[in-house]
């Protein structure tokens, strides 16, 4: 009987550790699809960059002030994007299964927000782009 | 007997015919071409001068310059990560490993890999990464440049193949993709490189390309 209860008892913890694990996994996958997407930004970024940079260079553009104000919007959502990947941690080593819901969901916020900086920005130079054709 | 005789007949065949059509295989040239022409003889030629890949000068882990100069003569492989990466580059570096391994006492073969994050990735980190991959001598470099000027020779030239094949909106650098480059610094493929089959249809690729003659590589 005593056996049997222990067997139980052992067979919970190990549905509860891989469930936790599952969870943590899931939890991480989210973040990365994000950063992914992100990272595939940063490609329309760099582009949007190189062609302010080039117009920067256009004689005939008297007025630069909305090009250099657009420049650094898009230079600061690169560097927003630079820092969070710098300092995020995808194998939290140590930490117990709380800690690292609350990290991973922590990091979530953090990356979305990087993502709606870079879509503003790469959205108002596209707008610029589109207004002087 | 007859029947033996003739059965080693059709195998000898079938061999020298499969042995010829793989001779024979030759890989697409990616990229966009011009016709130039020109007037040998009295008579007027007409040359397709095909999209190569452009000057560029990068530093590798070991802190020494690379130029184009650099790959002379060599057959490479190109590809875009960046050390922090948590998707995907650990999965592209754990096949190109095979690439690497495969081709790593071949003279004339390079791996170049640009990282994305030049202000993180220095020159020691990159060599920390390199040496944590196992990876020594100079068959796969790990370079080093000014963003923009890896974005512009990624987006302009190694990824123009992957961006007409496809319907997706930019977003080909973080992609994982493996570009193929002969000696004459032309785009002959282009692999996804966190799929391992993919990244073995690339290794049977450079070895068709190592055994192009010479007359198919002069443009």
């Amino acid at each position: 009987m005593r056996v049997s209860f222990v067997i139980i008892l052992m067979a919970l913890a190990f549905c509860s550790c891989s469930d936790n694990t599952k969870q943590e996994k899931d939890q991480l996958n989210a973040i990365l699809k994000v950063h992914d997407k992100v990272m595939d930004n940063d490609d329309v970024l760099m582009k949007s960059k190189m062609k302010l940079d080039s117009l920067l260079k256009v004689k005939t553009i008297k007025d630069t002030t909305e090009i250099k104000a657009l420049d650094v919007k898009l230079a600061a959502a690169e560097d927003s994007m630079e820092d969070w990947m710098h300092k995020f941690e995808p194998d939290p080593a140590g930490k117990s299964h709380d800690e690292i819901m609350q990290y991973h969901s922590d990091q979530k916020k953090q990356i979305m927000a990087v993502d709606s900086v870079m879509n503003q920005a790469i959205g108002e130079a596209n707008q610029y782009f589109s207004n002087h054709k | 007997m007859k029947k033996l005789a003739l059965a080693a007949c059709v195998v000898t065949i079938w061999s020298a015919c499969k042995f010829n059509s793989n001779d024979k295989k030759i890989l697409p040239i990616y990229g966009s071409r011009k016709t130039a022409t020109r007037v040998v003889n009295g008579k007027t030629e007409t040359d397709t001068i095909y999209q190569t890949i452009p000057k560029f000068k990068f530093v590798n882990q070991y802190g020494d310059s690379i130029t184009n100069k650099s790959l002379d003569g060599d057959i490479y492989v190109a590809d875009f990560f960046f050390t922090s990466c948590p998707s995907i580059c650990p999965v592209m570096h754990r096949n190109m490993l095979k690439v690497y391994n495969t081709f790593k006492n071949v003279g004339d073969f390079k791996i170049l890999s640009h990282t994305i994050d030049p202000k993180h990735d220095s020159v020691p980190v990159l060599k920390r990464y390199a040496d944590k991959l196992g990876v020594t001598g100079n068959t796969w470099w790990f370079l080093q440049g000014k963003k923009d000027s890896t974005y512009k020779i990624a987006q302009n030239n190694y990824l123009v193949a992957v961006s007409q094949d496809s319907t997706a909106a930019g977003g080909y650098v973080h992609a994982g993709y493996f570009i193929l480059v002969d000696k004459q610094k032309r785009i002959r493929g282009t692999y996804d490189g966190t799929d391992p089959k993919q990244v073995d249809q690339m290794i049977a690729d450079i070895k068709t390309l190592q055994a192009e003659p010479d007359e198919n590589i002069a443009q």
